[in-house]
């Protein structure tokens, strides 16, 4: 009991903090939208602020990477991504698919009566994409991080159970990617995030216009 | 006279090309599991492929097997109220998958073309992920398909990683799926060895939370979890021990995994200790442990003397209650789902309420990010209301005494405000209804009210006006 209390007081600083910083935002919501800002109060900042950090270093303008939770309305686009010339329908084995193509193009797009899909504390992974939606000014509007949709893992196993596989990748993959229904929305940009051992970086894919 | 037809019909129907686009049509969306709203539970979407119309029965019950045995797993057996899950009755031409491989080759015809023997791999099983987004995109909303299915209607044992995972009905499918579920969902790493491919990487420390090349004990990323007396690297074969056991993520030797034997390893096992935690902390990346909470306005006035009730709803793990607990100006308070604020404990003026709610499972010993915990604050002003103890007439104007009057605060005669002089320093005790003595006739009895501009009303005040 006492530690918990400890925590009480932890998350106490944490969450006054938080607060403070946002009561000018929550001043205007509604009170649903209210409802859902509080139950993130004690949600730190430090898993995305790594993010925060690495869109900064690519030269994107971020002011809240949490503004976007609180939208009404949505679109929903769709983009297909030629990453390789090889187009074939058989996936490619990783030899053959070390240097994606930057061919992103823009399938379909429309709104959707949705909130927009959250987490509380996301975790980058070299499996994952960073998709990034910008302004004309180049100043995030949106972003999400989607589990890379060109990886398919073979993976079986013996009599045994163990497991052996490999990692084989879709050379046209698509995407459905949920944004705010923002007309300001201009760009989206794709990054993958390349793990160097201690730290992420951002290597640019390609971008589509909106 | 033919071509004038012509140009007629082909107006028809450019005409209905273009006023009525191709209509969208969303599959029928079954939900098996309803938890509560997808903004705040993790969602998994179940697709069929090679069932044919008539065979929409044993689709039903190849998922309803395939869920349970996801939900017989730790820990998604303790977690399974966080999760919904849809199923999506996709109708294909054709029954089953195709098997190229086979002489002579069996091609089916289904709505994904799941296709066995993917890449000369005979146990792969490749669907049009194109095909699947589609119906996807149509059927669910998009804050509603965290986990991505599909199941195909082999029995041979077959599957896939990735988005979206397949398997087929063979009874080890779901193992299967449960390990790519780890690395999807929990993006942990392979704990199997070599031979390649994949290739052994040694160049770098592996980001995934369950593999090191670290065997120094401070610098093992799950060293909260080995006991100080368990040997390092570890040679043992006790499952379920935490250590530093030799061979991970396509090496055989240089790289490490957390237990002797995992479901990031081989198939029937548990995922043990590091990988469920990880598991954990995923799943509450997308649910915060803090449902809901009431009042739904954050700020709240609270009259002396009045007591205002708050109370949360949590998630429920299977097993456990999450702890909740009531902080008062940062201090505990309560615990519990409900809390009563009584204005008297309080002074007069701003105070806070939080409600932190925390998961104390001791399956998780690490969350940097405390995604195990969620809180609601509330702003509450403490005040004293307004209090009229006498009134009288002064030449035209009415004198009103009491207490607490704040500056701004309006006499009211009959509900209705008068032009009072409130610009004493706050609090006041005196407030002087300018010419409102005219207003009311010599023997009249009213109700006067003194209205603070923080919104607060005093008790009625009953005034007879003195005969002249």
């Amino acid at each position: 009991m006492k530690s918990f209390y400890t925590s009480f007081v932890i998350i106490s600083l944490i969450a006054l903090t938080s607060f403070c910083f946002g009561q000018a935002k929550e001043s205007n919501a509604g009170p649903s939208q209210e409802k859902t800002k509080l139950q993130e109060a004690t949600s730190t900042p430090s898993a995305k602020t790594v993010i925060k950090d690495l869109l900064l270093a690519n030269g994107i303008a971020v002011e809240d990477l949490d503004s976007q939770e609180y939208v009404e309305s949505i679109q929903e686009i769709r983009v297909r991504w030629d990453a390789y010339a090889d187009r074939s329908e058989r996936p490619l084995r990783a030899a053959e698919a070390s240097h994606p193509s930057i061919n992103f193009a823009v399938v379909s797009r429309q709104q959707r009566s949705s909130g927009m899909p959250r987490q509380r504390a996301p975790e980058l992974s070299s499996d994952q994409l960073l998709i990034v939606a910008v302004d004309a000014l180049g100043r995030l509007r949106a972003w999400a991080l989607m589990m890379d949709p060109r990886i398919i893992r073979d993976e079986s196993a013996d009599t045994t159970g163990a497991i052996t596989g490999q990692i084989l990748y879709r050379a046209t993959p698509e995407f459905l990617i949920p944004l705010p229904d923002n007309p300001a929305i201009k760009e989206v940009r794709f990054y993958h995030p390349r793990w160097t051992g201690s730290t992420f970086v951002l290597d640019t894919l390609g971008k589509v216009s909106l | 006279m033919s071509f004038v037809r012509g140009l007629c019909v082909s107006s028809f129907l450019l005409i209905i090309v273009v006023c009525f686009p191709q209509q969208v049509s969303a599959e029928p969306v079954v939900a098996l599991v309803s938890n509560g709203s997808p903004g705040n539970r993790v969602d998994m979407v179940i697709l069929g492929d090679g069932y044919t119309a008539g065979e929409m029965d044993k689709y039903s019950v190849d998922v309803q097997q395939f869920v349970q045995a996801v939900f017989a797993q730790e820990p998604f057996k303790e977690y399974q109220r966080y999760f919904n899950v849809y199923r999506i009755d996709v109708i294909s031409s054709e029954s089953g998958a195709s098997h190229p491989e086979r002489t002579p080759a069996v091609i089916k015809n289904t709505r994904f073309s799941a296709s066995y023997n993917c890449l000369g791999s005979q146990r792969l099983i490749c669907v049009n992920a194109s095909s699947v987004l589609t119906v996807v995109s149509n059927s669910v909303a998009p804050n509603q398909r965290d986990i991505l299915v599909v199941i195909v209607n082999d029995p041979q044992y077959g599957g896939s990683g990735g988005v979206p995972a397949v398997v087929s009905t063979h009874s080890a499918a779901s193992e299967i799926m449960l390990h790519e579920l780890g690395h999807s969902f929990g993006l942990l790493g392979d704990e199997y060895g070599g031979p390649p491919p994949p290739d052994c990487d040694l160049s770098i420390e592996p980001r995934e939370p369950n593999v090191t090349r670290e065997s120094q004990p401070a610098l093992i990323k799950w060293n909260y979890w080995i006991d100080p007396a368990t040997a390092i690297p570890t040679p043992t074969t006790i499952p379920g021990l935490p250590g530093l056991y030799i061979g991970a993520r396509y090496c055989d030797n240089g790289l490490f995994r957390p237990t002797h034997n995992s479901k990031m390893r081989s198939l029937n096992f548990p995922y043990e200790q590091i990988n469920t935690e990880q598991l954990i902390k995923r799943i509450y990346n997308l649910v915060s442990p803090l449902d809901s909470s009431e009042p739904v306005a954050l700020a709240i006035r609270l009259p002396r003397g009045q007591a205002q009730g708050f109370s949360v709803s949590t998630l429920m793990p299977m097993t456990r209650t999450l702890e909740t607990g009531w902080l008062v100006d940062g201090q505990p308070q309560g615990t519990g789902l409900t809390f009563t604020l009584e204005s008297l404990t309080l002074s007069d003026g701003s105070h806070s309420l939080q409600s932190i709610v925390k998961d104390t499972t001791r399956n998780v010993r690490n969350d940097p990010n405390h995604v195990l915990v969620a809180s609601t604050k509330w702003d509450v002003i403490v005040e004293t209301p307004p209090r009229i103890a006498s009134a009288s007439i002064s030449g035209k104007n009415l004198i009103i005494l009491g207490d607490h009057f704040q500056e701004g605060a309006v006499i009211e005669i009959n509900g209705n405000a008068q032009r009072t002089r409130n610009d004493q320093p706050d609090p006041t005790t005196l407030l002087v209804g300018k010419k409102a003595g005219k207003r009311i006739a010599a023997g009249e009895t009213v109700t006067l009210t003194v209205l603070n501009p923080s919104g607060f009303r005093s008790d009625s005040f009953t005034f007879t006006k003195p005969a002249e």
